[in-house]
């Protein structure tokens, strides 16, 4: 399958009081065009500063991108000028973030800053720009599409303000959606409604998309692969299916089993022991071990490399390795 | 909760008895600042909590759920109705009388960061409310904040450190342990876990579960996480735009929804698990404003089966079934 996306080794570190500490540690996985790939972690996993490193958007400082490369279709984004990434971003790569009201301008009107894009990427004059913007606004589900391009973000709920920035996404018929939590802020009807708009727009115009969230119920609607991270670093990767049925990582089978199910009850829940470790005391070896109940003495001393065990399926666990056969070993 | 323990539980007065309250707050506007009208925050609400029970209380953003709760706590001051707590009127209390009630009844706030005094020691924190009521030998007030960090499962050596020093599902549990340290008799917890990881919320809600069967507390539970109230309660109370509109035993609301709202709230929950496939009701439009709530059914507007009476005519509360209530034409 042909690759859109190949993250090599990412390394983005933040200073803090003099001291340098990883955000994102060596991450590597690729996206293949036209797939629905969820990044999965709780907060301080690094799976926003991974996200925001594929749109070049990190705040440097504080941020550093200590090493790696991001290949878009090839071509190495991070070194890439503002210039060539101003082209880049909105054009072939659009995102949607959290937080709507904070992404939009609060002094422009809707109409306005939907056309702002298809002005500088496409061309448009302003009037055809913004009768483009009023249909992009009808397609992602807005009731009274003139009237809302017409209002200024504070008066739209934000149900509504995340359809604009979807509509604003997909405003130029982007390769790439990266969505960073786009349902989190929002209530779980409308979160319905949302998520049911990328996917459909998603097989509509054949886009790849990289979701981004900590809600396992949101990767089992939408995801066709998924991967999962801790602490800065991959510990899972498996196609959507085999990750909810068969669970590698201690980390994963944990989450999985922690959350209370609406579908079913339950008696006590089990629970991951201990707190997510903090970016500047990052336990040695593999970062999971002070909570994993699988922990090994290896696990304390040595990271745990990311192999691939199966079909599409990679793993960071010293005792998922010593289970499998070496020759499946991949280095990178 | 185990179950003979529930055939005993809606036995003799209820603990807590609210009666067709409301909360309206004023909306002032325009040159001169005049009254515009008011947001029917809670509209008429009445619900009982008996001893030892875990009420659920669920809705979306705006539906009146965490004001409900101010009101009971006094923190907004009601519009209409009565609180009944242990037979006494709540409402009624004058400012001195509140002091000996609010040590009966206790509140856990959402946001562990906001809610905890950063330049307060945490042992003086959960102190604090044993000197406002009167413990005033300072040996005896340290022993009772160690045994309440143990009950917690905090270190006592944290007594003597700061918040900023603890992660949010350790934040949490300080909230829970002041909560307790007066022994209440009922904690009204407001979202508590939504704002932590899931790997931290399962564990604050088990230890919420101990702290009931060992202390022998009331909850009443505030979430607008269906999965998450489904694991905690033992009857369920679905709000929306201000009133109730469904009330029953958990299992009742889960296995068995009656109101339209609740099961297109149930619809849209993803469930972590791929091979589970549903149908989903996807609600058209967003909440409307609670400052001019529609007439007749409020849900009306966005409810699949409304019909020309439900534009008209307000449903009211009604049984269905033994302790199943539930506001709608429908199910007449």
């Amino acid at each position: 399958m042909d690759k859109i996306l190949q993250v090599k080794d990412l390394r983005v570190h933040f200073k803090n009081d003099g001291q340098e500490n990883p955000a994102v540690d060596g991450v590597s996985f690729d996206v293949y065009r036209g797939e629905t790939l969820c990044i999965v972690g709780e907060s301080g996993s690094g799976k926003s500063v991974t996200s925001l490193s594929i749109m070049k958007l990190v705040a440097t400082p504080p941020g550093i991108y200590a090493g790696g490369e991001i290949l878009f279709e090839g071509e190495d984004i991070l070194k890439k000028t503002s210039k060539q990434m101003g082209k880049l971003r909105g054009k072939e790569i659009a995102m949607i973030f959290q937080e709507p009201m904070t992404a939009l301008n609060p002094v422009h009107k809707i109409g306005a800053q939907i056309s702002e894009a298809l002005c500088i990427h496409e061309n448009y004059d302003k009037k055809t720009a913004w009768k483009k913007a009023i249909e992009m606004l009808s397609m992602v589900g807005v009731p009274d599409p003139e009237r809302c391009a017409n209002s200024f973000p504070h008066q739209l709920s934000g149900g509504m303000r995340q359809r604009v920035m979807i509509a604003m996404a997909f405003s130029c018929n982007p390769k790439m959606l990266i969505a960073d939590e786009p349902t989190t802020a929002l209530d779980v009807t409308i979160q319905a409604q949302i998520l049911d708009i990328i996917k459909k727009n998603k097989e509509e115009r054949g886009m790849t998309v990289i979701f981004i969230t900590h809600d396992l119920g949101v990767v089992a609607d939408i995801a066709q692969r998924v991967i999962v991270m801790y602490a800065g670093r991959i510990v899972e990767e498996a196609p959507c299916a085999d990750l909810y049925a068969n669970p590698l990582h201690p980390y994963t089978k944990g989450l999985l089993k922690c959350i209370p199910r609406v579908d079913q009850a339950q008696g006590e829940l089990d629970v991951i022991q201990g707190q997510v470790p903090s970016l500047a005391n990052y336990p040695k070896g593999c970062r999971f071990h002070p909570r994993c109940p699988e922990c090994m003495d290896i696990c304390k001393e040595e990271v745990p490399a990311l192999v691939t065990v199966g079909e599409g399926r990679r793993v960071a666990c010293h005792r998922i390795c010593a289970q499998c056969v070496p020759t499946t070993e991949e280095q990178e | 909760m185990t179950q003979n323990k529930k055939s005993e539980l809606y036995t003799g007065a209820p603990l807590l008895q609210v009666q067709h309250l409301k909360t309206y707050f004023p909306v002032y506007g325009g040159a001169l600042s005049r009254l515009q009208g008011y947001v029917h925050a809670v509209d008429d609400v009445s619900l009982d909590v008996y001893k030892g029970e875990t009420l659920g209380l669920v809705g979306e953003s705006g539906c009146g759920k965490s004001t409900l709760a101010r009101t009971i706590m006094r923190i907004e001051p009601a519009t209409s109705g009565s609180v009944l707590f242990d037979g006494k009127d709540v409402l009624a209390l004058k400012k001195s009388e509140l002091r000996p009630m609010r040590k009966e009844l206790q509140m856990i706030f959402q946001d562990p960061y906001s809610s905890l005094d950063p330049r307060m020691k945490i042992g003086d924190i959960i102190a604090e409310p044993l000197l406002v009521h009167g413990m005033s030998d300072a040996a005896e007030r340290r022993e009772e904040v160690y045994r309440t960090l143990d009950v917690v499962g905090l270190d006592r050596s944290y007594a003597e450190r700061y918040p900023h020093e603890f992660s949010g599902g350790q934040r949490q549990r300080i909230s829970i342990a002041r909560s307790l340290v007066l022994r209440p008799k009922l904690i009204l917890c407001d979202e508590p876990v939504s704002a932590l990881d899931v790997s931290i919320q399962s564990q604050i809600l088990n230890l919420l579960r101990k702290l009931q069967d060992k202390m022998d507390l009331t909850f009443i539970f505030i979430s607008h996480a269906l999965n998450v109230i489904r694991h905690v309660s033992d009857r369920v109370c679905v709000m929306y735009l201000g009133r109730v509109v469904e009330t029953a035993p958990s299992e009742r609301i889960f296995e068995n929804p009656q109101h339209p709202y609740t099961k297109a709230l149930l619809s849209a929950i993803p469930i972590p698990d791929p091979t589970v496939k549903r149908e989903r009701i996807l609600l058209k439009g967003d909440i409307p404003s609670p400052k001019d709530p529609p007439k007749g059914c409020r849900f009306h507007t966005r409810c699949p089966y409304a019909t020309a009476r439900c534009a008209e005519d307000e449903p009211q509360l009604r049984e269905i079934e033994s302790g199943h209530f539930a506001a709608c034409h429908l199910c007449d």
